[in-house]
């Protein structure tokens, strides 16, 4: 293959592992923490990128720009949902948990069918056919920044997981509960925060997908599949796992589709997330301890 | 200054402790005994509030416990070392540290950091390991110092010497012996060494099935055939 | 016991009486829900095999039913086979499905097995999407139309379905006091004693997860006949997978009777959602599983059991109606 293909390639899956960094770190950042599969994040996502939609079009705020607003109002919503709602029934088993979430998905799926109809809808900033052009790959200004955005937001999280009190927190919660309770710290206010993190990422990774892709409101299934699918290639409830899912997933999809043909794209996708889910349940970078099971 | 009267609790509809009562005064060291699922542990999770109580009170220096957080527990000055250690294996030591004095400002943190350090020079080189590498003797004063980094008044201890060498258990105890008597730091402990216990302690309570069933002096309990046959051995 | 025994014996016969005799006299409209009703009892009752008594949460199991009816669909429309024959290769292509799948899934647990089986489910649709020559691919798929008058047809589409829930609870109710349904109880409370203890479980599981394939697939397989066309976004959708979840919890799961119940409320109420709020039927719907997970955790048969049934009894023990009799029964 010609050396101006394989870079264009290799451009296209950067951009498509940051897209799918930022809906897996939410994703995982819950389950490392509560031990939740959080069925909802598809549609908080999908929420996320009407929530773009909506300021872009009544307000004419840029996409990018409306990622801290949108960030900070899912915050509260995540914040609300895990207070009211999620930690009733944290100590029930996971059944009923995932029955939950998922209630909350539909819910959700609901209203933006309400607000929004069943149509697509986009969002097209005025630079959005700008591109760069490098010898013969041509990149998107948008795209560029959209990875921009994504190792941006990465650092935000790095810093906050890593750096501030209530992120050291948020770690000794998920690396031992009862420790987290014994040294004074909140766990279910530990757990609002961390579901509204968790929402403010998807919140992100909706406005990101809303300002290249198409939106509609049954996008939240098959991104709450991809979802699924960088959490376990990175290992379940690993954040730093998170992007090396996310560039996983990109590279699986962009090779599947060139060996089998495009349409064979998430086929690929789903079977390499069985083999991988049973013969590395800790995913390709993890370590055995994050895959210890409770159930 | 602990009071605890006709506590009762368990884990849903299955009640493990029946109108408990028990005391720790000030500048007191009191030992808890009693055979496995007793109800000891049970009894210190009621107490460091991750429990809730189904009935009785819990009253430190005359405030009301029960009912509370264990993040209210913790700031009311109560600070209790699990069974197991249960350190944040993920974290390093320093880490473990530091979040034992998560209720606290940060401004002494430095300063709590080199008192442990100080009581335990073992941790002092190894600040920077993770946790989960450790020996097991230096994992117990990890968590020994992470339960002391919040400056407790009362420090509850939850099998002190399980799986550890002589030699550790008494390095341990001599150490936790000196932050008691330089820091009036009252200490309830659970032990399964009884002989040790009672040299420690200055009272203790014998726990059978949930209940109370004998208390008093280490030294007169240490003379009680009944005590003596049942823990001793002898 | 054996009161006990009349009595339930009794309470079945009239079911079934009931059950038999609706279809004769109601609506079309209402023997569509009647239908509806029995099929999401098929579909909960198979998943309670897999995962109320053996404890596996197989959330994708609806990729069986998905399965089923795509089976049905190709036989029928592109061999030709009749409907009988066609249904039950239907339910064995699934069984066969599980088996395959089972040996290596199967070896995953909670969260990583739900996981495993929504990964399954998503790849097998896509994959039916993709194979355009035997499926029709996204256009979806039709099936031939029955030549007998639409009434017949529904009735014996009805009397299919029925038989189907009739031999899944049979079933289910002769393995639950069966060594079998023991071992698939041992394998719930603690996999690992249950495997010191001598019981194949991988053998256990596959079998239990196998039996749950064969039915959901049936059910498929009719439900395709049934509506003569589908699609997959519809037989393979999560949405339908995680109904006869919610439909499992709210009747209990790992009882005989309760997917029934369970099926019974929640078609009623889903009915009467339809009906009342067509815009939102959705979110109506996430506010009840919402509203089951957080009031009814354990389900409405032991809700009735702990709230109602023991306490009556024990007001009318009290009031000495009942005697002792009725306390050693209890206990039975």
């Amino acid at each position: 293959m010609d050396f101006w293909v394989l870079g264009q390639y290799a451009v296209n899956i950067l951009f498509l592992a940051g897209i799918y960094g930022c809906v897996g770190l939410g994703f995982s950042l819950v389950y490392g923490v509560m031990n939740i599969i959080n069925l909802a994040h598809g549609s908080l996502i999908m929420m996320g990128a009407y929530t773009t939609f909506w300021l872009f079009t009544s307000y004419g705020i840029d996409p990018f720009l409306s990622i801290p607003l949108s960030a900070v109002l899912f915050f509260m919503i995540g914040y609300f949902i895990q207070g009211a709602i999620i930690n009733r029934v944290m100590k029930t088993g996971i059944f009923m948990i995932m029955i939950l979430t998922y209630g909350i998905e539909i819910i959700l799926v609901n209203l933006a069918l309400y607000l929004w109809k069943a149509n697509y809808r986009s969002v097209a900033p005025a630079y959005s056919g700008n591109i760069l052009e490098l010898g013969s790959i041509t990149i998107p200004y948008l795209k560029l920044a959209i990875l921009a955005a994504t190792v941006l937001i990465t650092v935000c999280v790095y810093l906050f997981i890593n750096k501030t009190k209530t992120g050291m927190a948020i770690q000794a919660t998920s690396l031992n509960r009862y420790s987290a309770q014994l040294v004074g710290i909140d766990i279910h206010r530990i757990y609002n925060i961390t579901y509204g993190v968790s929402t403010a990422l998807a919140a992100t990774a909706g406005a990101l997908i809303a300002s290249v892709y198409p939106i509609f409101p049954s996008m939240e299934g098959p991104f709450l599949g991809k979802a699924f699918v960088i959490a376990v290639l990175g290992g379940l409830g690993n954040m730093a796992g998170a992007l090396v899912g996310g560039l996983g997933l990109a590279v699986a999809e962009t090779v599947g589709s060139l060996v089998f043909g495009a349409s064979y794209q998430n086929v690929t996708a789903f079977a390499v997330f069985v083999i991988i889910l049973v013969l590395r349940p800790y995913g390709l970078v993890g370590k055995r301890f994050f895959a210890e099971i409770s159930s | 200054m602990l009071e605890i009267e006709h506590l009762a609790a368990g884990y849903g509809e299955v009640q493990v402790i029946w109108d408990l009562g028990l005391t720790v005064g000030s500048g007191e060291v009191v030992a808890l005994l009693g055979a496995n699922g007793a109800g000891k542990t049970t009894l210190l999770k009621v107490i460091s509030g991750v429990l809730r109580p189904s009935g009785g009170s819990v009253k430190f220096h005359g405030c009301e416990l029960s009912g509370l957080g264990p993040e209210q527990v913790v700031k009311s000055g109560i600070s209790h070392i699990p069974e197991g250690r249960q350190l944040f294996s993920g974290m390093t030591v320093e880490e473990n540290l530091v979040m034992g004095a998560y209720t606290r400002s940060t401004r002494g943190l430095s300063s709590g950091l080199e008192r442990i350090y100080e009581i335990f020079p073992e941790l002092s080189n190894k600040r920077k390991r993770q946790a989960g590498t450790l020996s097991g003797g230096e994992q117990q004063m990890c968590a020994v110092g992470r339960g002391l980094m919040s400056d407790p008044k009362l420090l509850l201890i939850d099998e002190l010497s399980l799986g550890l060498a002589p030699v550790v258990v008494e390095r341990l105890v001599r150490a936790v012996m000196e932050v008691h008597q330089q820091r009036e730091l009252d200490i309830l402990f659970v032990e399964q060494d009884v002989q040790l216990a009672l040299e420690v302690a200055t009272r203790a309570y014998v726990m059978e099935s949930g209940r109370i069933v004998k208390q008093g002096a280490s030294q007169v309990l240490m003379d009680d055939p009944a005590v003596r046959q049942a823990y001793l051995g002898l | 016991m054996r009161n006990n025994l009349a009595a339930v014996g009794i309470w079945v016969a009239v079911l079934f009486l009931v059950l038999t005799t609706l279809p004769l006299i109601l609506s079309g409209y209402w023997l569509k829900i009647l239908t509806n009703i029995i099929m999401f009892a098929v579909l909960a009752q198979s998943c309670n095999i897999i995962s109320g008594y053996t404890g596996y949460p197989a959330l994708g199991n609806v990729v069986f039913f998905g399965l089923g009816a795509y089976s049905t669909a190709i036989l029928m429309n592109r061999i030709g086979a009749p409907f009988p024959l066609a249904l039950l290769a239907a339910g064995l292509i699934s069984g066969l499905y599980a088996a395959v799948l089972g040996l290596p899934i199967l070896k995953t647990k909670g969260h990583y097995f739900v996981m495993a089986t929504l990964g399954v489910n998503e790849a097998t649709r896509e994959l039916v999407n993709n194979l355009d020559f035997l499926t029709g691919g996204g256009i979806g798929m039709s099936l031939p139309i029955p030549d007998r008058s639409i009434q017949s047809f529904y009735i014996l589409i009805y009397f299919t379905m029925l038989v189907i829930l009739v031999s899944c609870t049979l079933l289910v109710h002769f393995v639950s006091r069966s060594p079998f349904g023991f071992a698939l109880r041992a394998i719930r409370a603690n996999e690992q004693a249950a495997g010191v203890m001598g019981i194949n479980t991988t053998l256990c599981k596959t079998g239990a997860w196998v039996a749950s394939a064969f039915f959901t697939g049936l059910a498929g397989g009719v439900y395709a006949y049934w509506l003569t066309y589908i699609e997959s976004q519809v037989v393979f959708s999560i949405i339908i997978g995680v109904k006869f979840f919610v439909i499992l919890l709210l009747g209990g799961a790992g009882t005989v009777f309760g997917p029934l119940l369970g099926a019974f409320m929640f078609q009623i109420i889903d009915q009467f959602i339809w009906g009342a709020f067509p815009e939102f039927h959705l979110g109506v719907l996430g506010l009840l599983m919402i509203m089951v997970v957080i009031f009814v955790p354990n389900g409405l048969l032991r809700l009735f059991e702990t709230r109602i049934w023991f306490p009556a009894k024990g007001l009318f023990q009290a009031l000495g109606v009942m005697g002792t009799r009725a306390g050693r029964s209890e206990k039975g």
